[in-house]
């Protein structure tokens, strides 16, 4: 058999997507009306399916994958967590970070005896405003090992006095931040207020 | 009828939304809208031992890192290159044990010699032996746009080319196709 090249170089290139079936319908329908009066094009496409069956679609148990795949971190409950001294530094770091932001949260509320319901709400939204920096969002998130280095607001020089802490009291640490981590991966912006609301709502006061 | 590109976005879309929020049956959906174009691409680039880990690995990371998938591209382009990446990584750890499995064109064809029984069509056969004597690159490009029916500018996106060079790369491999098969015959 010899083959030739169709002249129509846009139609030769629609042919191995009109083979795999993946053209819409008026690009379908405009290469099967080019079929009928093109023998090049039809060799083509012959050569093209004949290459489909040489390369066939495998079987793959897909049980076995869907099986591997943990539940969306944004689900109700993450299973499993790394020991402690095997988790990246900037987790630590954005916890302790987040940990501080909803202490200061919390003394900010505090101290705004007697406060009313509408003040306890409106104030901390201030105190969120200060830690949004964009160095502080940055770098919680994206860039582990430069906490300190990019950093210059007080939050988040604690960084580096994570490595002075003892295991044990780091665990502590971890361990009165559980409800904190639980949620998804650290973002101050999102976590910092469901904090300032779960200490607000505590017994004695109100904010309805 | 195959849907058409933008319609695959937004059932994708849809799809990771809802596992996203909870639906684990649609990851079973999107491991079965992707897999088998994923086993294809693998076996294709010489991986037949590992094809099931490979893919499975592609799946367990996509699933693991979907927050950095950006929908401006699609979704099983994504798929791909993170498997490409695997099978680079794959290579690289072969070679530095020492196990090295350079793909040769010699190799390959020889590889595929023992399945020669099972492709009981000659002119598949020779076709078979036509895409062999491919180069990695060109045999790559020429796979994803016809058995994936890929855009050039996603196939661009997998192998790490241009547009552009990826379209000269098909058109050149279909060439170089039918020149093998013309001097067969
Ligand atoms: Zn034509």
């Amino acid at each position: 058999m010899t083959m030739h090249d169709c002249p129509d170089g846009a139609m030769r290139d629609l042919l191995p997507l009109y083979v795999s079936g993946a053209l819409g319908t008026p690009d379908h329908t405009r290469v099967e009306a080019h079929l009928t009066g093109c023998a090049d094009c039809v060799a083509e496409v012959e050569l093209l399916r004949a290459v489909n069956l040489v390369y066939p679609a495998q079987a793959i148990n897909v049980a076995n994958i869907t099986a591997k795949i943990a539940a969306p971190r944004r689900g109700p409950v993450r299973t499993t967590r790394l020991p402690f001294h095997r988790q990246p530094l900037w987790r630590a770091a954005a916890s302790v970070t987040l940990f501080i932001v909803g202490t200061a949260t919390v003394l900010v509320v505090n101290n705004r005896a007697p406060a009313d319901s509408a003040t306890a709400v409106a104030q901390p939204a201030a105190v969120d405003g200060a830690s949004q920096t964009p160095a502080e969002t940055t770098v919680a998130s994206n860039t582990p090992g430069t906490v300190v280095r990019r950093t210059s607001n007080g939050l988040l020089s604690l960084g580096a006095e994570l490595s002075d802490l003892t295991d044990a009291q780091l665990q502590t640490l971890l361990g009165s931040l559980e409800g904190l981590d639980s949620r998804p991966q650290a973002d101050p912006t999102t976590i910092a207020t469901p904090i300032m609301q779960e200490r607000t709502q505590a017994p004695g006061r109100s904010n309805q | 009828m195959a849907l058409a590109g933008n319609d695959e976005r937004a059932v994708d879309s849809a799809l990771i939304a809802r596992w996203k929020a909870g639906d684990q049956s649609a990851a079973t959906a999107i491991v079965e809208r992707h897999v088998s174009a994923l086993a294809r691409f693998a076996a294709s680039s010489g991986e037949r031992e590992q094809v099931d880990e490979l893919v499975q690995d592609t799946f367990v990371r996509a699933f693991n890192s979907i927050d950095t998938f950006r929908a401006d591209s699609a979704f099983r382009t994504w798929l791909f290159t993170i498997l490409k990446r695997l099978i680079l990584d794959r290579r690289r750890a072969e070679r530095r044990q020492g196990n090295v499995v350079e793909l040769e064109e010699t190799h390959a064809v020889q590889a595929y010699d023992a399945l020669d029984a099972l492709v009981a069509d000659e002119t598949a056969r020779r076709v078979r032996k036509a895409v062999e004597t491919l180069s990695p690159l060109q045999r790559e490009v020429f796979l994803l746009r016809v058995t994936d029916g890929m855009a050039y500018s996603d196939i661009a996106a997998v192998v790490g080319s241009t547009e552009g060079s990826c379209r000269v790369h098909y058109h050149n491999a279909m060439r170089a196709i039918k020149e093998l098969l013309n001097d067969d015959a």
